[in-house]
């Protein structure tokens, strides 16, 4: 094995999993930017994802654009339902908010179980083939989970710049009474955001389940990646969630494959705790209060 | 942290002790006494593991609620309490430390670390003092995973010894309740004492509001080191109190969920109050036993209920005692 | 008379904009001085810096002779230096005696340990704070209220509580941040007269930011104007309410009464 190819497939995957961090983090962090909510249940939308996606691609062979669009869909749906359920109530009690999405997240997770069983399934791969460039070789598979997450980001971003609600959403998150008096309706912003961010969760998931496999286990370690990267980036920045997103994903990926997956989930908790001490709002983040 | 939680440190109101003086005390003591004499005669050996497991669990609920009295979750909770009990079992195993004196340095490491932790931490307010003691738990799962030279990794520590009192082992389900019983009830009073106190003066003004607080003259991160050092410190030693009792520990004896579990049981209980947490244990401990045939629902139902004292009587259990004794009161 | 706060030429930026900029006077013992200015003059920036919740770009400030920037802020109320907030701030759901018993955590020498083995020495100690606490209730006309949740109180009623805590602090500065915004005449009129009083009876050094004209000419004895974060004028109520620096500054925004 040749450090080429080594490093070939490592910043590749690093990219995969950083382009998957992106996408959690920053979901989580637009939670939590305009609702102030912490959203522990937010790996389980993302098992949700990847269960759509198994259940839309490999069983019934819907092409697999189609089956992103119905797994963000009917994932979003649940959350604006779940959100105007289960957490509009704790609005003014971040505390009671955060127990209620852990609640949430033993709920989903459980009945997952209940329901299509603890054993992992495996997906069948979107595209075959690779792509060879020079010493690189890149399968297909990866690429495209990639380019697919660039693309849901960047239509994300626009309709958070281009459009009534993306900007209303932002004014919520800048400054909640400014935009109360601005006319802005709330108890509409706040389902819709909680949608679009488990949205998000969803298409990581549905992106990823060919990548790893489905089971109810699947959420939590994107969703501490996403924890992970928020705080790197800064709670409640979106720009940080993707640099941060895309940085752990390389950190990751470089650090596994020399030290070993276990010395560097460590590792990555220690820069956290670092970083936390230099910076106590993340790299990108502004100062809380 | 917002002002609307309720907290421990509340039920520190002046007189309230003394004005319920005497009905209080007698209260106590009925439940103390029965509490000794009942085991005597009802000796079920399936309700006396329940008894030991519900006073073991509150122990650990209580002290989540101490961390909770200055506003902070901690999701690391049961970390603390499995470091705890792999502090005591490695060294009765390894040095031949008599479990007594491995609980009582269980509680101190794990107090000393939280502590180390809280350092770096606390000056992170709120949310991310949540995400971190989260992501300090599960590396710590995956520490005990992977270290296999010393935890064994998944198989775990087998063999560990009971407890022994001046020779005598605790060995049986009987002798360890006792045991349980007192270490329940001297959690119990230090924490009560501790609320009493100017401690809890302070760690009430920071969680209803930590800027007026720090305006007159409480150092609020060094009262949050010291509620999160306590609170993790005595959940170490119940940890390891908990696996001389089971004499078994393993990566996955705590987990996520059982910090989950403990945070339910405070939370069903009653967050702003000592006994909410003794209350929730001994509500939510037998849950999975009446729902042996229910593999599975156990869990859902567990969260449902979280959300359902969330929604509904968020002050907890504890609360609806109050209500009535507060009707009661009108009454006369 | 030595001065008791001295802020040395602060500044304060805030990413490129200069909030603060070389800003410097002093309180002197048993002084009350106002901070005044148009809206946007930088008060309440220069208000935060002084009192230590937000630490300045560069200057010093000096409570006592001693440099306190940098101190945490329970550090500093230690000292002596005391502030009051411009929301109304108390401790909601805790009585109103709790609330004053809080604020004199700091004045309340008790051994920690000894408030939790509860022994006579820590009980006796309670108890003189207890019956100061009472005290300054009383001065503050909320003994009525005593065992009544602070949340309860009138919008005036806790104004004084949160004035009641600061005091229980026993500071040798008070900083009051708008103490009467929000407040109707009347009100406004008590509180300045309790502030007097309060500065008479316990030799109190304030200082006072207050967009209330009429209660800082009438009770400060000096004044110091801000504007676009720079002083611009200080001076006896008499003079600055002719300077003409002040007059520009707040032409057509108030009169200079």
């Amino acid at each position: 094995m040749d450090y080429a190819t080594l490093i070939g497939q490592a910043t590749l995957n690093g990219l995969v999993i950083g382009a998957m961090y992106m996408l959690m983090a920053v979901g989580f962090t637009l939670t939590f930017g305009i609702m102030r909510v912490v959203n522990f249940a937010h790996g389980e939308f993302y098992m949700l994802g990847a269960f759509t996606a198994f259940f839309t691609y490999a069983y019934w062979e819907i092409p697999f654009v189609v089956c992103l669009l119905i797994a963000a869909l009917t994932v979003g749906i649940l959350g604006v339902l779940v959100e105007g359920a289960l957490i509009q109530p704790f609005r003014d009690d971040e505390t009671s908010g955060m127990i209620a999405t852990l609640a949430i997240s033993v709920i989903i997770q459980n009945a997952a179980v209940l329901i299509w069983g603890p054993a992992p399934r495996p997906m069948p791969d979107i595209v075959q083939g690779t792509l060879m460039l020079g010493p690189f070789s890149f399968p297909w598979s990866r690429l495209v989970v990639i380019a697919a997450a660039v693309l849901i980001f960047v239509t994300f971003w626009l309709f958070m710049q281009g459009t009534r609600t993306g900007r209303a959403m932002r004014a919520v998150a800048q400054d909640k009474e400014t935009a109360l008096i601005q006319g802005i309706r709330i108890n509409a912003i706040y389902p819709l955001a909680f949608g679009m961010s488990v949205a998000l969760a969803a298409l990581a998931g549905a992106l990823m389940g060919p990548v790893f496999s489905v089971s109810p286990f699947i959420g939590l370690t994107p969703m501490l990646k996403a924890f992970v990267v928020v705080i790197l980036g800064g709670l409640g920045s979106v720009p940080g969630a993707v640099v941060g997103g895309i940085l752990l994903g390389l950190i990751e990926s470089f650090t596994a494959t020399m030290f070993g997956s276990l010395v560097s989930d460590i590792l990555q908790l220690l820069l956290v705790i670092m970083i936390l001490l230099v910076r106590p709002s993340g790299l990108l983040g502004q100062r809380e209060y | 942290m917002d002002a609307s939680s309720p907290t421990l440190a509340k039920i520190d109101q002046p007189h309230g002790i003394r004005r319920h003086g005497l009905p209080m005390g007698l209260a106590i003591a009925v439940l103390l006494a029965s509490a000794i004499v009942i085991p005597q005669f009802a000796a079920n050996q399936f309700y006396l593991h329940l008894a030991n497991i519900v006073l073991i669990n509150a122990i650990f609920a209580m002290s989540l609620g101490l961390i909770m009295s200055v506003g902070q979750l901690s999701l690391g909770h049961a970390a603390f309490v499995s470091a705890g009990g792999y502090i005591s079992a490695l060294a009765a195993l390894n040095f031949k430390v008599p479990p007594l004196l491995g609980i009582v340095l269980a509680g101190l490491t794990t107090g000393l670390v939280a502590a180390a932790l809280g350092k770096v931490i606390l000056r992170l307010r709120g949310v991310y003092f949540v995400l971190v003691t989260f992501l300090a738990g599960q590396v710590f799962t995956l520490i005990a995973l992977n270290w296999q030279s010393v935890t064994h990794g998944a198989n775990g520590l087998i063999g560990i010894p009971a407890i022994s009192l001046f020779g005598f082992p605790l060995a049986t389900r009987l002798r360890f309740y006792y045991f349980a019983l007192a270490a329940f009830v001297l959690v119990f009073t230090f924490i009560w004492a501790l609320m009493r106190s100017q401690y809890g003066r302070a760690f009430g003004s920071i969680a209803e509001n930590m800027r007026l607080a720090e305006a007159s003259g409480i150092d609020v991160s060094r009262y949050q080191i010291i509620a999160f050092s306590l609170g993790s410190g005595i959940a170490g030693g119940a940890g390891a109190i908990m696996i001389h009792y089971i004499r078994f520990i393993s990566p996955d004896s705590f987990t996520f969920s059982d910090s989950i579990a403990y945070i339910t049981m405070l939370v069903v209980g009653g967050r702003g109050s000592l006994v909410g947490g003794a209350l929730g244990s001994l509500f939510l401990t037998p849950l999975p036993e009446a729902l042996r045939g229910l593999a599975g629902v156990q869990h859902i139902l567990y969260g449902v209920i979280l959300l359902g004292v969330l929604l509904f009587l968020p002050g907890g259990l504890v609360s609806v005692g109050r209500f009535f004794k507060r009707g009661l009161g009108r009454q006369k | 008379m030595s001065a008791l706060l001295e802020v040395e030429r602060i500044s304060r930026r805030y990413g490129g904009l200069n909030a603060l900029k070389d800003v410097s006077f002093s309180v002197r013992e048993g002084e009350i001085v106002g901070l005044i200015g148009p809206n946007g003059a930088g008060k309440t920036t220069c208000f935060n810096v002084v009192s230590g919740a937000v630490p300045p770009s560069s200057g010093a400030i000096k409570f006592k002779g001693r440099n306190i920037v940098g101190r945490k802020t329970s550090q500093i109320v230690h000292d002596g230096l005391v502030r009051t907030f411009q929301a109304t701030t108390v401790f909601p759901a805790s009585s109103v005696i709790e609330n004053v018993l809080r604020g004199a955590f700091a004045t309340t020498p008790v051994s920690m340990f000894g408030s939790i083995i509860n022994t006579g020495a820590s009980r006796a100690t309670l108890a003189v704070t207890r019956k100061r606490c009472e005290q300054l209730l009383e001065r503050l006309a909320l003994s009525q209220f005593r065992d009544r949740k602070a949340s309860e109180l009138s919008y005036g009623g806790q104004r004084r509580l949160g004035v009641a805590i600061a005091l229980a602090a026993n500071p040798k500065l008070l900083l009051l941040d708008e103490p009467v915004a929000g407040l109707n005449p009347e009100e406004a009129a008590d509180f300045g007269r309790l502030i007097r009083e309060l500065h008479e009876s316990e030799k109190l050094s304030v200082l006072l930011v207050e967009h209330h004209m009429r209660l800082v000419m009438g009770l400060c004895n000096r004044i110091v104007v801000l504007d676009h974060g720079e002083k611009i004028a200080e001076g006896k109520p008499t003079e600055i309410s002719v300077n003409p620096k002040v007059v520009q500054a707040y032409l057509g925004t108030e009169v200079v009464a």
